[in-house]
């Protein structure tokens, strides 16, 4: 016991990332998911991890980590603004986007691996996080994910109409024109800046698991709002006891988190009755 | 005194390559009550999707003089899929994204009028096709619309229903001046509507 009290002081400030996380992460997941663009969540974040790598190479991953940040920030806002996924320009049918998203997944996962290949500086600052270790935190990388985390949250309560418009019938929110921009707008700059942080700070694993996995497992629940809360909450719960779990048994936390998250969403599908 | 709130001199929409539709010269002005009629791909669908931005728009004229936030819209297919969580009241919610405040009233009146109020926490993929309509009707109407544009309304929808919505259209445009632009190919249910047939990609009457 007193061994994993003295674990649990180191590990505070990674798990109260990984719980901040755990609660945006999968309200996003859930939006692409009612959106037919789960895939997104599955080929962001290995791009994103291309970009730390990238930026990793060049060093910008030693010191403060802002810089890296935003790099892999703007590098996912290039490679969302590049795909023609919106309604201007013509929707991309189902089929082209799944493809085009297989296909940027493939590629990074690719990259990635040929950087690591080439740069022992990159290779051995991604080891780590792509393993599922997520140790490394900083206190001041803390404090910028719980005010982000925090406006993220109030923004999605203050504007989920919205949101919930844009997911269920893109079309009846294109044609008032007024306000459509904005929220396409919006949303992708919360997706990217939610998934930025996350590959940083709890690592792509788990990013991918809290974005697929909770929308998936809460979706009997009836209704909008109560679909958000419990995707909310299988994230969060999974991911805290997924990481007390791996502290008490030495375990790396992130996969640990994504099984448990896996498990705590089963057992609500299991019990939830409408 | 009648208000014009759409028009559109020689108009043409499409996608890519050549127009689907193209000289399409028509007025709605407010009160009225047009229904476009013609045969499956003859381009009703495609008028409507054109001026509402969703078909390219090609050339010509076209104006609006109202926001486009006062139009109600009913699509022929729902574009919500029907497996996920939103219920009737969520859908209807979706006619106001931007509204401060509660709209539950707004939405439950508007359920009520399409006489689905006891199905408004009811998943709407449970519906049947002709419910998921009444509920698309909800929505355009929840939003206190100026002009209705409905895409076939009568589809999928029993003898009953189709008398009620019928009814409920003429209620809108007589009592409250709301214009309605449709398709359709059957307009037994609406004979106090002008008619304008739809053949080949051109507009008459």
């Amino acid at each position: 016991m007193d061994d994993f009290l003295l674990v649990l002081g180191f590990s505070t400030l990674p798990l109260i990332a990984a719980a901040l996380f755990s609660l945006v992460t999968p309200p996003l997941g859930a939006t692409l998911y009612l959106r037919q663009e789960i895939l997104f969540g599955i080929a962001l974040p290995p791009a994103g991890a291309l970009a730390v790598a990238f930026g990793a190479a060049f060093g910008l991953a030693e010191g403060d980590r802002y810089l890296l940040y935003g790099l892999t920030f703007l590098f996912l806002m290039l490679l969302t603004w590049l795909l023609p996924l919106g309604m201007r320009g013509g929707r991309m049918p189902p089929r082209r986007r799944e493809i085009v998203l297989a296909s940027v997944f493939a590629l990074s996962g690719g990259l990635t691996m040929l950087v690591l290949a080439l740069s022992p500086r990159a290779e051995t600052y991604l080891h780590y996080v792509l393993h599922g270790e997520i140790l490394a935190v900083r206190i001041g990388e803390v404090w910028v994910a719980a005010v982000a985390s925090v406006m993220l949250l109030l923004l999605f309560l203050w504007r989920r109409k919205a949101a919930y418009a844009f997911c269920l019938d893109e079309e009846s929110l294109f044609i008032r024109r007024k306000g459509y921009k904005r929220t396409v707008f919006t949303y992708r700059l919360a997706a990217v800046a939610i998934v930025s942080g996350g590959i940083l700070l709890i690592g792509p694993m788990l990013m991918t698991t809290l974005l697929i996995l909770p929308a998936l497992l809460g979706e009997k629940v009836t209704g909008m709002d109560k679909y958000m809360v419990a995707v909310a909450g299988i994230g969060f719960f999974g991911t805290v006891t997924g990481f007390l779990i791996a502290l008490g048994f030495d375990l790396p936390p992130s996969p640990m988190a994504a099984v448990a998250v896996a498990c705590v969403g089963l057992l609500f599908r299991a019990a939830y009755r409408n | 005194m009648k208000t014009k709130l759409l028009s559109l001199e020689n108009a043409a929409f499409g996608y890519s390559g050549s127009p689907v539709v193209e000289h399409i010269n028509l007025e709605v002005e407010s009160g009225d009550f047009i229904l476009l009629t013609g045969a499956n791909g003859s381009g009703k669908t495609t008028i409507l999707r054109g001026v509402l931005g969703l078909t390219s728009y090609r050339s010509g004229k076209l104006r609006w003089n109202i926001p486009l936030t006062q139009l109600g819209y009913v699509p022929q297919e729902s574009g919500i899929d029907p497996s996920v969580p939103a219920t009737c009241l969520d859908v209807v919610y979706t006619a106001f994204p931007f509204a401060n405040g509660k709209r539950e009233e707004a939405a439950k009146t508007a359920l009520e009028r399409v006489n689905l109020a006891e199905r408004s926490h009811h998943r709407f993929g449970s519906l049947s096709g002709g419910q998921k309509r009444r509920v698309l009707m909800a929505r355009a109407l929840a939003g206190n619309p100026t002009m209705l544009i409905l895409d076939e309304p009568m589809a999928n929808v029993d003898g009953e229903t189709e008398i009620a919505l019928s009814a409920l259209l003429e209620d809108l445009r007589t009592n409250q001046g709301i214009s309605v632009l449709a398709t359709a190919h059957d307009w037994a249910w609406a004979p106090s509507a002008r008619r304008m047939l739809v053949e080949k990609g051109r507009l008459h009457g």
